[in-house]
């Protein structure tokens, strides 16, 4: 017995003394493209084929997860070629669906009713509806952007409107008809409310202020929240739709504050000599993303509590001539902005720590307001080009969250400026 | 009296040798057990750790960056056209005003377009650094993902050991891929590799399942397209030999 001990001893001992395992990690893997392929029967309408080609379309979008591989009724080759084959048939005014992952041998099927006057959103639904089985979450699909446009603007009398837009560039609508100048709209969750601000003048033109206004989407009407002497303007929606923050400069400087939209009280949220403007929400509401001049070396990014006043500062980032316009993913893991770097506007991200700090648009004009969309994968900016000494031109393009430009989605539609992604 | 206490000596010592063992091997088993599986009595993990290096806004984009990667692999050589032979073409007519003017004309544009070659020599340059510094400058001001490392003994070899375990996430991320449908399921698997001096993969095998079977053939393609992995320095060469490196996947 003894002589066993001693041997389980002397083994211990040895275990203790040798080199074991290390375990390196590797870290996240990077995402594998599908080659996706939309494939129909020969019984499939021409109204049917218009809605396959919106939905291939849109998977275009997706060009980090999917390649939208080409299909023709004469060489179906490419078939056999993709990972996930998409087969549609028709019967009467049903589409049927039918969905093969060759990747995890998933499986699935719908038909959608589809009538002669179908419109771009019905594709859209049948796409979303793809999209969340292949990947289970939603698709920017059925997103809409809103924008101010200076369309139908003169030298002599400065016009600019709210409009919004599909995400993929089709359906502009003009929504509001002030003849005045429209500037920082935002919009809420539910995508049915926009905030924005009015420059709006005296009678005599000889005194103007920036009154916040509220747009109900539902029913079309626009009625006034603040009309404070000063500035009552970058106002956004918390995840509570009767509360809004917003920038008042009727106390000195510029502040933020929050406004409770059924009783109009205020709540304070920033106290600061310096200016604190530009203010994005978290979705959670625990966050507040800011722009403040509190560093004395230029416009900078902060975060704080929103419930609190001055609570929780953060300082973001420290460096950039003039940062602006920061805007919370909606992970809430990232900030977009832009900054003044080599005499223009570009797109920067950065993590809500301060970490991993990149580059995003570069000789590309001078890009500004970046809005993420409703999934965090794309990046919606207005983008300005200097024609001639008196023309410019400035369009709302859509990039993907590591900077590929997918294109313009606004055309014709005047030089639009200040693009936020609803759901 | 004297043998009835060592006898009582002896039944103490053996005792407390094996309650001491007992406890012993409690305590490793209550280290260990809840996270590893494995037979092995000492794991050492090296994660993932942030290194801030913030000067100014980053000059480069993302797809900058990515593709000054891929071309710094490939060295290009620039070859200058061969120069003419002058003594061969002596002109011996005599010039006009017009061909004066023109020849001048024509330096200008020759000094130009050497600037602009020389400008673009310097901006190839970034190409072609080398090993840390070539990787630095492909990194801008982006904030770079580092290895924090466990606390280790501290000898010359740990140091050199830890150095080489560095050097693999680099060199395996870039085969590691997954389909859309395997991201986001939190799976996790380790592999352990057994590497000669010159770097070459003798065996793998999976010592923790993802439980998912494609994920696990995956992570094994990783590490076999990876091959042949930096050399082995001499005072670990044992270490990896004998498949002291796991591999986790991601963590």
């Amino acid at each position: 017995m003894k002589k066993l001990v001693w041997v389980v001893l002397s083994l211990v001992m040895f275990n203790c003394y040798a080199d074991g395992l290390t375990v390196v990690a590797v870290g996240d893997a990077q995402e594998e493209v599908d080659k996706v392929i939309f494939s129909y029967h020969k019984n499939v309408t021409s109204e049917g084929k218009s809605i396959i080609k919106v939905i291939a379309n849109d998977f275009g979008f997706y060009q980090r997860f999917f390649k939208v591989l080409p299909f023709s009724l004469q060489d179906k080759s490419q078939v056999d070629n993709a990972d996930i084959w998409v087969h549609f048939t028709q019967h009467a005014e049903n589409l049927k669906v039918e969905l093969e992952n060759r990747r995890n041998s998933l499986k699935w099927q719908k038909e959608f009713s589809i009538s002669k006057k179908w419109q771009r959103r019905d594709a859209h639904k049948i796409a979303d509806a793809i999209y969340q089985i292949l990947r289970k979450k939603k698709s920017i699909f059925l997103s809409k952007i809103f924008f101010v446009s200076d369309r139908g603007s003169s030298r002599k009398r400065p016009v600019k409107e709210l409009y919004q837009i599909d995400f993929d560039g089709y359906n502009a609508k003009r929504l509001t008809f002030h003849h005045g100048l429209v500037i920082s709209p935002a919009v809420n969750l539910a995508g049915d409310k926009v905030l924005y601000s009015l420059i709006s003048y005296t009678k005599n033109r000889r005194k103007r202020n920036i009154n916040l206004r509220l747009l109900d989407l539902k029913t079309m009407k626009s009625r006034l929240i603040s009309s404070r002497p000063g500035i009552n303007s970058g106002a956004v929606f918390t995840h509570d739709d009767n509360k809004i923050i917003l920038t008042l400069s009727d106390v000195g400087n510029a502040e933020i504050f929050e406004m409770d939209l059924r009783t109009k009280r205020l709540r304070r949220i920033t106290k600061h000599f310096a200016q604190d403007v530009d203010p994005s929400i978290r979705a959670d509401g625990q966050r507040m993303a800011f722009l403040s001049s509190r560093s004395g070396k230029g416009a900078m990014i902060y975060t704080l509590d929103p419930r609190g006043m001055e609570k929780g500062v953060r300082r973001i980032s420290y460096v950039g001539k003039f940062n602006a316009t920061p805007r919370f993913s909606p992970e809430g893991t990232e900030i977009a902005f832009s900054s003044w770097l080599d005499n223009c506007f570009d797109i920067f991200r950065i993590g809500v720590d301060g970490n991993n700090l990149v580059r995003l648009t570069k000789d590309f004009g001078s890009n500004e307001d970046p809005t993420y969309s409703p999934d965090g994968e794309f990046i919606a900016f207005s983008s300005q080009r200097v024609l001639s000494r008196r023309k410019i031109s400035q369009k709302i393009y859509i990039m993907d969250r590591d900077g590929t430009i997918l294109g313009a989605i606004t055309n014709k539609l005047g030089n639009c400026i200040t693009p936020r992604w609803s759901n | 009296m004297i043998v009835a206490e060592n006898s009582f000596l002896n039944r103490f010592t053996f005792w407390s040798i094996v309650v001491h063992l007992l406890l012993a091997i409690i305590a490793l088993g209550l280290k260990y057990l809840p996270t590893w599986n494995s037979s092995s009595s000492q794991v050492e993990v090296i994660a993932n750790a942030i290194r801030v290096d913030v000067v100014a806004m980053p000059k480069f984009t993302i797809a900058e960056l990515k593709q000054m990667q891929q071309g710094g692999e490939e060295e290009s050589v620039e070859e200058d056209a061969p120069a003419a032979d002058d003594d061969l073409l002596v002109e011996k007519k005599k010039k006009s005003f017009m061909e004066l003017m023109k020849k001048l004309s024509k330096k200008r544009v020759d000094t130009k377009i050497e600037q602009v070659k020389i400008k673009r020599k310097r901006g190839n340059r970034i190409g072609k650094l080398s090993g840390d510094l070539h990787k630095l400058v492909l990194s801008g001001n982006k904030l770079q993902k580092g290895n924090s490392l466990t606390a280790s003994s501290g000898s010359i070899a740990d140091g050199e050991f830890a150095n080489y375990l560095q050097q693999l996430p680099d060199w395996i991320r870039g085969q590691w891929r997954l389909p859309t449908y395997l991201l986001g399921k939190n799976l996790k698997c380790r592999i352990q590799v057994y590497i000669n001096a010159q770097g070459k993969l003798l065996r793998s095998k999976i010592i923790e399942s993802s439980g998912d079977s494609e994920y696990d053939r995956r992570a094994l393609r990783a590490v076999e397209d990876s091959t042949p992995f930096p050399p082995v320095p001499e005072s670990i060469r044992s270490r990896a030999l004998r498949g002291d490196i796991v591999l986790g996947f991601p963590l």
